[in-house]
């Protein structure tokens, strides 16, 4: 069981990762060089969908008042603050820790799916 | 046009960047003390155990309600009113209270227990304010005037409040910047730094700083109040109430004791014969279920004993902001374990339930684990915050020093009251937790004795960072506290029967937490004393440059510095 929190937490970080790498500042620190236009909206468009879908995991399990303001904003900012401070120091390990958030979506997905399954 | 436009935001940016760092400079050691001493208070019950190592004991298992109603009867039979706080995940112990006939009102009437959950024998806790020491400091400090104090902490809230709106207005490129941080590039880094914990946090930083402002709000402005209301606060406080919300009725019976069991119920229950209270288990099924498995936090009895008794469950927190932690209630007849009439809905006005939104998520009556990690988390990010630009006063002005060739006298009280606030607070905090250990525990007023250790050492860290070198005074000061930290879990072992790691097979999280962040924290701040050994300042590195380099780089590096003062 995949506890919900880690999957907001990993998916705001993977929406914070995404957005900073739409940034020619920060595309160019973790991949040296600059994004395309298409590619930079892209990763502009993933960014901000993979922070919704956080805040609609956080809804779902805390309600809306603790949910949205509470728990999301919080996974918020620990994701930025962590991923901040350690994208001078090892821009690819950080950037590439994004992929945990999209793994453990799919993952909780399938477990839900297969939780359903076998209830229903 | 457009540059006169250019030429306003100038001013106005600049004018914001100088209330910003002198209205910040003024109360940046108080509100760093706020802060910290606030952050912990999210953890203040998980402290308060982790300071009383009699209780490390306890375990709750499913016989604990009934085992500590058992034990009710024998310690008050006589009693109006029972309270029994049920051990949650926060709490391992039982903790009770109960009116005798005739007790005074309020909460001197009431008399208290720590029951073990797991035996019901009464513990005979060390006595300690613990974690609520901590808490009453973010908000009233110690030894003041109760008002004053407030008074103190609210100007110093406002003006957080105008740090952080002024900050805002001075950081140019606050989308820009977001994501960056650059180390190790000196007063740059510190202003990145200082940005970036402020910036990341900034929702938590506002609704905090706002919160404690309306929590204040009371104290600070009571005029109209006074004005509105001939018995003042009493009688403005009961309309807000509303006077009929059960929740708050019951509330009122546990902090001032049983309105209706205090006086008329006594004299019947003298005459009563005694009634044996329904089991309570069943009682505690019904109500967790209808409130879909949240579980009871504290079961109140009226008139234990008899055969009017009732029982009242009330469940460990609420779930939503709006009614400030008000919680669902379930009342039973005592006797035969009826449910009773459910209490009305309840209803909360729309400025009440901002107002109530809005405290409650400054003191989280409502969270779970996670929240109150994150809050915690987002507390010390502004600690964080305070602490950066307290620090990039000192760091900005290192050119200026370095032209002067001296330290002028205001900087040095500005170094001063930095090493003692920053690094001496966190020392003082480690001190109360050696004192809560080392201050034999039978010791007569050993818990005022704890708080004066604390106030010592602080006062002692302000003496020191005032005879040391600056950089000496930091390392020192952030090595001791570092060193007090990560060795409290063990000085708890070698005084106390518990230890962190059977703590930890014991699943004791309240304790493996508190431990935890003491070594992670004691581990940060030797950390912080590393770097600071570390770095080496820019004014000897610069004499070294110009002893060792030519006249040309000299006089170039000379103009350089005079460009820079001149812009």
């Amino acid at each position: 069981m995949i506890p919900p929190f880690l999957i907001a937490l990993c998916a705001n970080y993977a929406g914070l990762v995404c957005l900073s790498l739409s940034m020619d500042r920060h595309h160019e620190q973790v991949l040296g060089n600059r994004p395309a236009a298409n590619w930079a909206v892209l990763l502009r468009v993933g960014g901000w969908s993979l922070m919704l879908v956080a805040a609609a995991i956080c809804v779902a399990h805390w309600g809306f008042s603790v949910g949205f303001f509470g728990v999301w904003g919080g996974a918020l900012s620990l994701a930025a603050f962590l991923y901040v401070f350690a994208l001078p120091y090892a821009p690819r390990l950080a950037a590439g820790l994004a992929v945990s958030g999209p793994a453990l979506l799919v993952l909780g997905l399938l477990q839900a799916a297969i939780a359903n399954s076998t209830t229903g | 046009m457009k540059s006169e436009d250019k030429g306003f935001q100038g001013g106005f940016r600049q004018s914001m960047a100088w209330l910003h760092t002198w209205t910040g400079l003024c109360v940046c050691w108080l509100l760093f003390a706020i802060f910290l001493t606030g952050t912990l208070s999210f953890y203040r019950d998980e402290i308060n155990v982790w300071m009383k190592p009699e209780l490390h004991g306890s375990q709750a298992d499913e016989q604990t309600a009934q085992r500590a109603l058992d034990r009710m009867a024998l310690l008050a039979p006589k009693a109006t009113n029972w309270s029994i706080g049920l051990p949650n995940e926060r709490e391992p112990a039982v903790s009770v209270s109960w009116r005798e006939p005739g007790a005074a009102q309020g909460r001197a009437g009431a008399k208290r227990a720590m029951l073990d959950a797991g035996t019901g024998e009464v513990v005979e806790a060390r006595e300690t304010r613990g974690g609520d020491f901590l808490y009453r400091f973010h908000f009233e400090l110690y030894g003041f005037d109760r008002l004053a104090a407030r008074m103190l902490v609210g100007a110093a809230t406002m003006i957080m409040l105008v740090g952080l709106v002024t900050g805002v207005v001075t950081h140019k490129k606050i989308f820009k910047d977001f994501f960056t941080f650059r180390p190790r590039k000196g007063q740059r880094s510190w202003l990145d730094a200082h940005n970036a914990t402020a910036v990341l946090a900034l929702p938590f930083h506002l609704m905090i700083t706002y919160s404690g402002l309306l929590l204040l709000m009371y104290s600070l402005m009571p005029w109209g109040m006074q004005a509105a209301y001939p018995d003042g606060r009493d009688g403005f406080f009961a309309e807000l109430r509303g006077g009929g919300r059960p929740a708050e009725n019951a509330q009122a019976n546990r902090e001032g004791g049983g309105r209706e069991g205090g006086r008329g119920g006594r004299r019947e229950a003298e005459q009563e014969v005694a009634v044996a209270l329904t089991p309570i288990a069943p009682l505690l099924a019904q109500a967790s279920a209808r409130w879909g498995g949240m579980p009871v936090g504290n079961i109140n009895v009226e008139r234990p004993g008899t055969a009017r008794a009732v029982i009242e469950l009330r469940a460990l927190h609420g779930d939503s902001l709006v009614d400030r932690g008000a919680v669902d209630t379930m009342k039973f007849d005592g006797v035969t374990g009826a449910p009773l009439t459910p209490a009305d809905p309840r209803t909360v006005s729309a400025t009440r339930g901002f107002y109530n939104s809005l405290s409650s998520l400054h003191m989280i009556h409502f969270a779970g684990p996670v929240l109150r990690m994150l809050f915690f988390v987002a507390g010390l990010i502004g600690t964080a915050m305070v602490a950066t630009g307290a620090v990039l006063w000192v760091v900005k002005r290192a050119p200026e020093r370095l032209k002067l060739g001296h330290t002028p006298r205001g900087h040095r009280l500005v170094e001063m009251l930095n090493v003692a606030a920053i690094a001496g607070l966190p020392l003082a905090v480690g001190a109360y937790f050696w004192a809560n250990r080392l201050i034999p525990a039978d010791m007569v007023t050993r818990s005022d004795w704890e708080i004066r250790s604390f106030f010592i050492v602080w006062a002692l860290t302000l003496v020191h960072a005032v005879l040391r070198p600056h950089a000496r005074a930091w390392i020192e000061q952030l090595l001791l506290a570092a060193a007090l930290l990560v060795l409290a879990p063990v000085l708890n072992a070698a005084t106390s029967d518990s230890h962190l790691f059977a703590s930890l097979l014991a699943g004791r999280w309240s304790l493996v937490g508190v431990e935890v962040v003491q070594i992670a924290t004691g581990a940060g701040l030797g950390y912080i004393a590393w770097r600071v050994a570390r770095f080496k300042p820019p004014q000897k590195a610069s004499r070294r440059s110009a002893a060792s380099s030519s006249k040309a780089v000299e006089s170039r590096s000379r103009l350089a510095t005079t460009a820079e003062s001149a812009s």
